[in-house]
This record gives structure tokens, sequence and C-alpha cells, in this order.
């Protein structure tokens, strides 16, 4: 009689290979982008992540309300300019930026990413992406909303100058997302660096009347955003181009040391120890 | 043997602290295990093969070349890490494609990939459309398992992967791991479960105090440490009875008596193993069974690290 078949060692896996399949180099870093990109889109897309966008907006709502006095266009422009643009924007690039790498040191999933065929350098650049796309959408979101809230309040040719105001928003997020990643693969403590090189750099330097506040992200911001009112033909073309890239150039510096850092620096895991 | 790991004087420091001192061994192919106790330096030879840190001084190859920075390497290592840290908030196969993509397959392959490692470390489909934050301890272990098989690497790396696993999981994964190993992966697992890795492991690295105290199959680790004293039980009606009478042969070391047997350290084990027949029959007792526990990986890493 013919002994009954041995059953397979796991059923659920058969005809599945695990076999070894070699040495397939480097990933490209556009596939890092893509990877890193759809971890931190699919980590948004939780209802806990929206919720937190709807209260950002929200909170946003009531202070452009209690900020504007009806049809005051100067106090809107200020709060929408310098408050809503210049700090508000920073210091979101400052929370997301600086974290998006530490963040992950902290909890020790950076160990699934890091121990992947991925240059580190590619990782970092990737991490960057992902802040410039999450803090320009919720940019758009938030310049959309107190534009929205000015309109209701009677401020007049309140969309006008929208398009520049954009373009101003990304290049400043392009720059300060670079920095902040950089202070955050630097440090743990890239909140106190980014506060402190906020008040020396980009309040104090930027108000010093020579060529060194070319050096702050906030000054070109200043020349770019005066474009919202007045067209190219009286302010030139000239510092327009000279603030744009002043603005990339200072976010290339600021990724290539963080993509620097995060490659040769070594990571305690979990602690904030580094050596 | 060919070596897939290779140190030479290998040695990591963090600041004043001892990571590794020293260390040369070389890991073949099979399983391995990595025993150690804790402070050992087991994690730290599992970031250093897995190029998370670098060495202070001295060689680390693996498949021969050095990890740290080497996407070259580090596409051929699956790593699975102790922790219980994942992305609480995704999917497992959202989850895994991103790392696949990372790891170099394409996104419209990185799905069937996830699907099939996940089939393959047993986590049941109906469990997938669940946010891992809501997984068990063994599910997720599962989880942990199935992203370092994505790229099908030649070499598996696992820290405490019994952690949380119930018995049958435990053997679950077992077959895995056996499984793999057939199809021409080689493992290298990190446990405190010794008898999890006396079942599985071929050959055994052991570490303690930063330091490599043996390396090689168990019976050949064993029989290097034929100065130490035998342990053997004996399982008897008359415990106390039978010690006695190993006492009046010169025999003890060293006893303890429970209630149905006698566990002896043995003071010249080869003398005892010449005579033990005779002996114990002018005992007093009646014999039901006799061990010598001194081979078991605990024994051996008992001894050794004593």
């Amino acid at each position: 009689m013919t002994p009954p078949p041995l059953p397979p060692l796991l059923p659920a896996s058969a005809g599945i290979s695990n076999a070894p399949a070699g040495n397939p180099g480097p990933t490209s870093l556009g596939a890092v982008i893509l990877a890193i990109g759809s971890l931190e889109v699919t980590a948004l897309l939780r209802p806990g992540a929206w919720l937190k966008f709807g209260l950002f907006a929200l909170g946003l709502i009531v202070v452009t309300k209690l900020s504007v006095p009806y049809g005051n266009e100067k106090m809107f422009s200020q709060w929408m300019v310098d408050v809503v643009a210049l700090k508000i924007v920073p210091l979101l690039c400052l929370v997301v930026g600086g974290g998006v790498l530490r963040n992950q040191i902290r909890s020790f999933t950076i160990e699934y990413l890091w121990t992947r065929p991925a240059r580190k350098a590619h990782l970092a650049i990737a991490a960057w992406c992902s802040t410039v796309s999450i803090v320009f959408a919720q940019a758009i979101v938030g310049t959309v909303v107190v534009h929205a809230t000015g309109s209701f309040l009677g401020v007049e040719n309140i969309w006008d100058g929208l398009p520049m105001l954009l373009i101003t928003e990304f290049v400043v997020i392009l720059a300060f997302s670079a920095l902040s990643l950089a202070l955050g693969v630097y440090s743990g403590k890239y909140m106190v660096f980014g506060l402190l090189y906020g008040l020396i750099v980009e309040s104090g330097v930027s108000r010093i009347p020579t060529n060194l506040n070319l050096l702050s992200v906030t000054h070109h911001a200043e020349v770019l955003l005066s474009y919202r009112t007045e067209d190219i033909g009286t302010l030139g073309l000239m510092p327009l181009v000279q603030s744009l890239v002043g603005t990339v150039g200072i976010a290339a510096v600021g990724l290539a040391v963080a993509a620097a850092l995060f490659s040769f620096k070594q990571y305690s895991v979990g602690t904030e120890k580094e050596s | 043997m060919s070596a897939v790991i290779q140190a030479h004087e290998l040695s990591c420091f963090y600041g004043i602290v001892l990571g590794l001192n020293n260390v040369s061994f070389s890991i073949g192919s099979g399983i391995t295990g990595v025993v150690g106790p804790n402070g050992a330096g087991k994690s730290t030879l599992i970031k250093l093969i897995t190029g998370q840190i670098k060495p202070s001084s001295g060689t680390l190859t693996v498949f021969g070349g050095t990890p740290w920075n080497n996407p070259d390497v580090l596409g051929r290592i699956g790593y699975c890490p102790e922790h219980e840290h994942v992305h609480q908030e995704l999917k497992p196969v959202d989850w895994l494609r991103s790392l696949a993509v990372l790891s170099g397959l394409s996104w419209s392959e990185s799905r069937r990939r996830s699907e099939e490692v996940l089939q393959a470390v047993g986590l049941q489909k109906q469990h997938w459309g669940k946010r891992i934050g809501t997984y068990s301890k063994g599910m997720r272990q599962r989880v942990k398992l199935a992203q370092a098989l994505l790229h099908r690497p030649g070499l598996v790396i696992l820290d405490e992967p019994m952690n949380g696993l119930d018995p049958m999981g435990r053997q679950e994964i077992g077959d895995i791991l056996r499984r793999l190993q057939r199809e021409g992966v080689h493992i290298l697992i990190s446990s405190h479960i010794l008898d999890e890795l006396e079942a599985l492991c071929g050959r055994f690295l052991m570490l303690n105090w930063g330091r490599a105290l043996a390396s090689g199959s168990q019976t050949a680790i064993r029989s290097e440490m034929t100065q130490w004293p035998e342990q053997v039980v004996i399982r008897t009606d008359r415990p106390e009875a039978v010690v006695a009478c190993l006492g009046a042969a010169g025999h003890l070391r060293g006893y303890f008596l429970e209630t149905d047997r006698a566990i002896v350290w043995l003071k010249r084990p080869e003398l005892f193993y010449n005579e033990w027949t005779t002996l114990l029959s002018t005992c007093d007792a009646q014999i039901f069974e006799l061990q010598s526990k001194s081979t078991s990986l605990t024994s051996v890493f008992e001894k050794i690290t004593a």
C-alpha cells in the first residue's frame, strides 16, 4: 500500500520563492522619493491627521477674524505676509522638516529605512521632498483659507497678489525645509536650534542693511513679496532673479549639509546619545 | 565553508562604553545563532553587520564587502529588528510596498511581492486590511519578518524573532526559517530563548562582555570544554541514596536534590562514564533515567560565560 503524501510545510506559501535574488545594486533616487513619499502620504491620510489639519484651518479662520478689522487691507496684508507667510510657514517647516528623520531615529523606525539598499543621502533628499510637499499643501490650504476669510471681512483686491504669494511661500518652504532637515539630522534639539537661528539670522541679520542680509531667507522672501503689489516693470527683473537664486541656493546648501550629516554621522537609535 | 560574514579584530566602542572588543570570527552558510547575555555585544554586532554603525577598528565583511554606507551589501541583507516599533497607522501592505520600492522593486511589483511575503510568514489575509497598530505582538512579529524578506535577501538577520510568540507561533517561524534555509538563504539569529536556537541552528557564535568566546557547531564548542565537569540528571525513586552512593565513590563535585531526581556535578566525568552502570547498580535505589545536561546549549553557554 502506498503511504499518503506528506502535507506541504506551509500550505499558504506554496509556490512563493524567497530564494536570494543576487545583487540588485543601489535603489535609484526616484524610487527612494516615491517610497518615502508614499509612506508619509499614507500616514497623513489617517483620520487623526485630517482632524489636526481641520483644526489648524479653523484656528487660522478664527485668528484672522480677530486680527483683521473689517475692510482693512493694510492689516490683512501684515497678518498674511508678516505672520502667516514669514512666521507660521517657517515654523511648520521646522516642525515637519526637523522631525521627518529625527522622529524616526527616536522611534526606531529608521532601522527599516537605512538598512535598505538606498544611499543615506538619497533618504535625506526624499525626506526633504516629502517635507516640502506636506508643508506646501498645508500652506496652500492655509493661505486660501486666510484669503477667503479676508474676502468675507470686506478686504478689497485680495486675490490679486495670491499667485506671487504662493510662489514666494514655495521657495521659502524649499529653503526652510532644507535648513530644518539639517538641524534635525544634526541634533534632537532641532527646535531650540531652529528658534535661535530664526532670532539671530532671520530676525536679526535680515534687518542689517548690508549684503549680509543675503544670507537670510526672510530678506529674499520680502523682496519677492514686493512683487505682489508692484509689477516687474517698476521694480526690475534683477532683484526678483537674485532673490529666487538666493533662496534656492540656501535650500541647496541646507540640503547638502543634511545629506552629508545623515550619511556620515552615527546615531544611537531610540535615544538622543550620538557619537 | 565559504564565509558569509567575516570579522577580523573587530572592535566597536560607544565613546568609552565597550560594544565589541577585538573580535574575530567567521560565519558560514545555514542558520547561525548568536548567543550571549545582555550587554554581550549581540546588538552591536547586528548593527555593524546591517551597516547602521561602523567599526571603531578592525574589519567586517559581509558577502565580501563592508556594510557601512554600502547599498550593494545592504541589498543582500534582510533585517528584522528586536524592537516593537512599526508604523502603527499603516496597513501592512501599504508599509511593505513602500519598503519594497525602497529595496529596488518597481511600484507595480511591490504589491505582488508584499502580498507574497505576508502569505509566506502566515499572516492571514483577513488581517491585511487592519492597521498594524491594532495587531497582536505575534502578528507584528510576522509583519516584521515579512519586511525582511521583501527583496529576496541572501542573508536574513533576526534579532530576538521569537519574542512575544506563543509555542505554535515559534514553531511556525521556525518552519519558515528552515524553509528559507532550504531555498539558499543564510540566517543569523540572536535570541535569549536558547532551546529554540538549539533546535534551529547548526552553528553558534557565543559572545560575552564584547568578546567572542566560542564559535562553531554545538558539538565542536562542547568538545573544546573537556576540562569542565559534567552535569548529570538522574531520575530515581531515592535521589538521596544515589547522591550518597556517588559521594562515597568520590565522583561528586556538587549536587541538588528534587523529589524524583538528583542533579549532580561530576569531578571527573571520564571516570564516571567508565563505571556508571556498575556504580549505580550498587546504589539502593531504582534508576529510571540518566541524562547528561552538559551538552545542551544552555549548559554550554552557562559554562562558557561562568
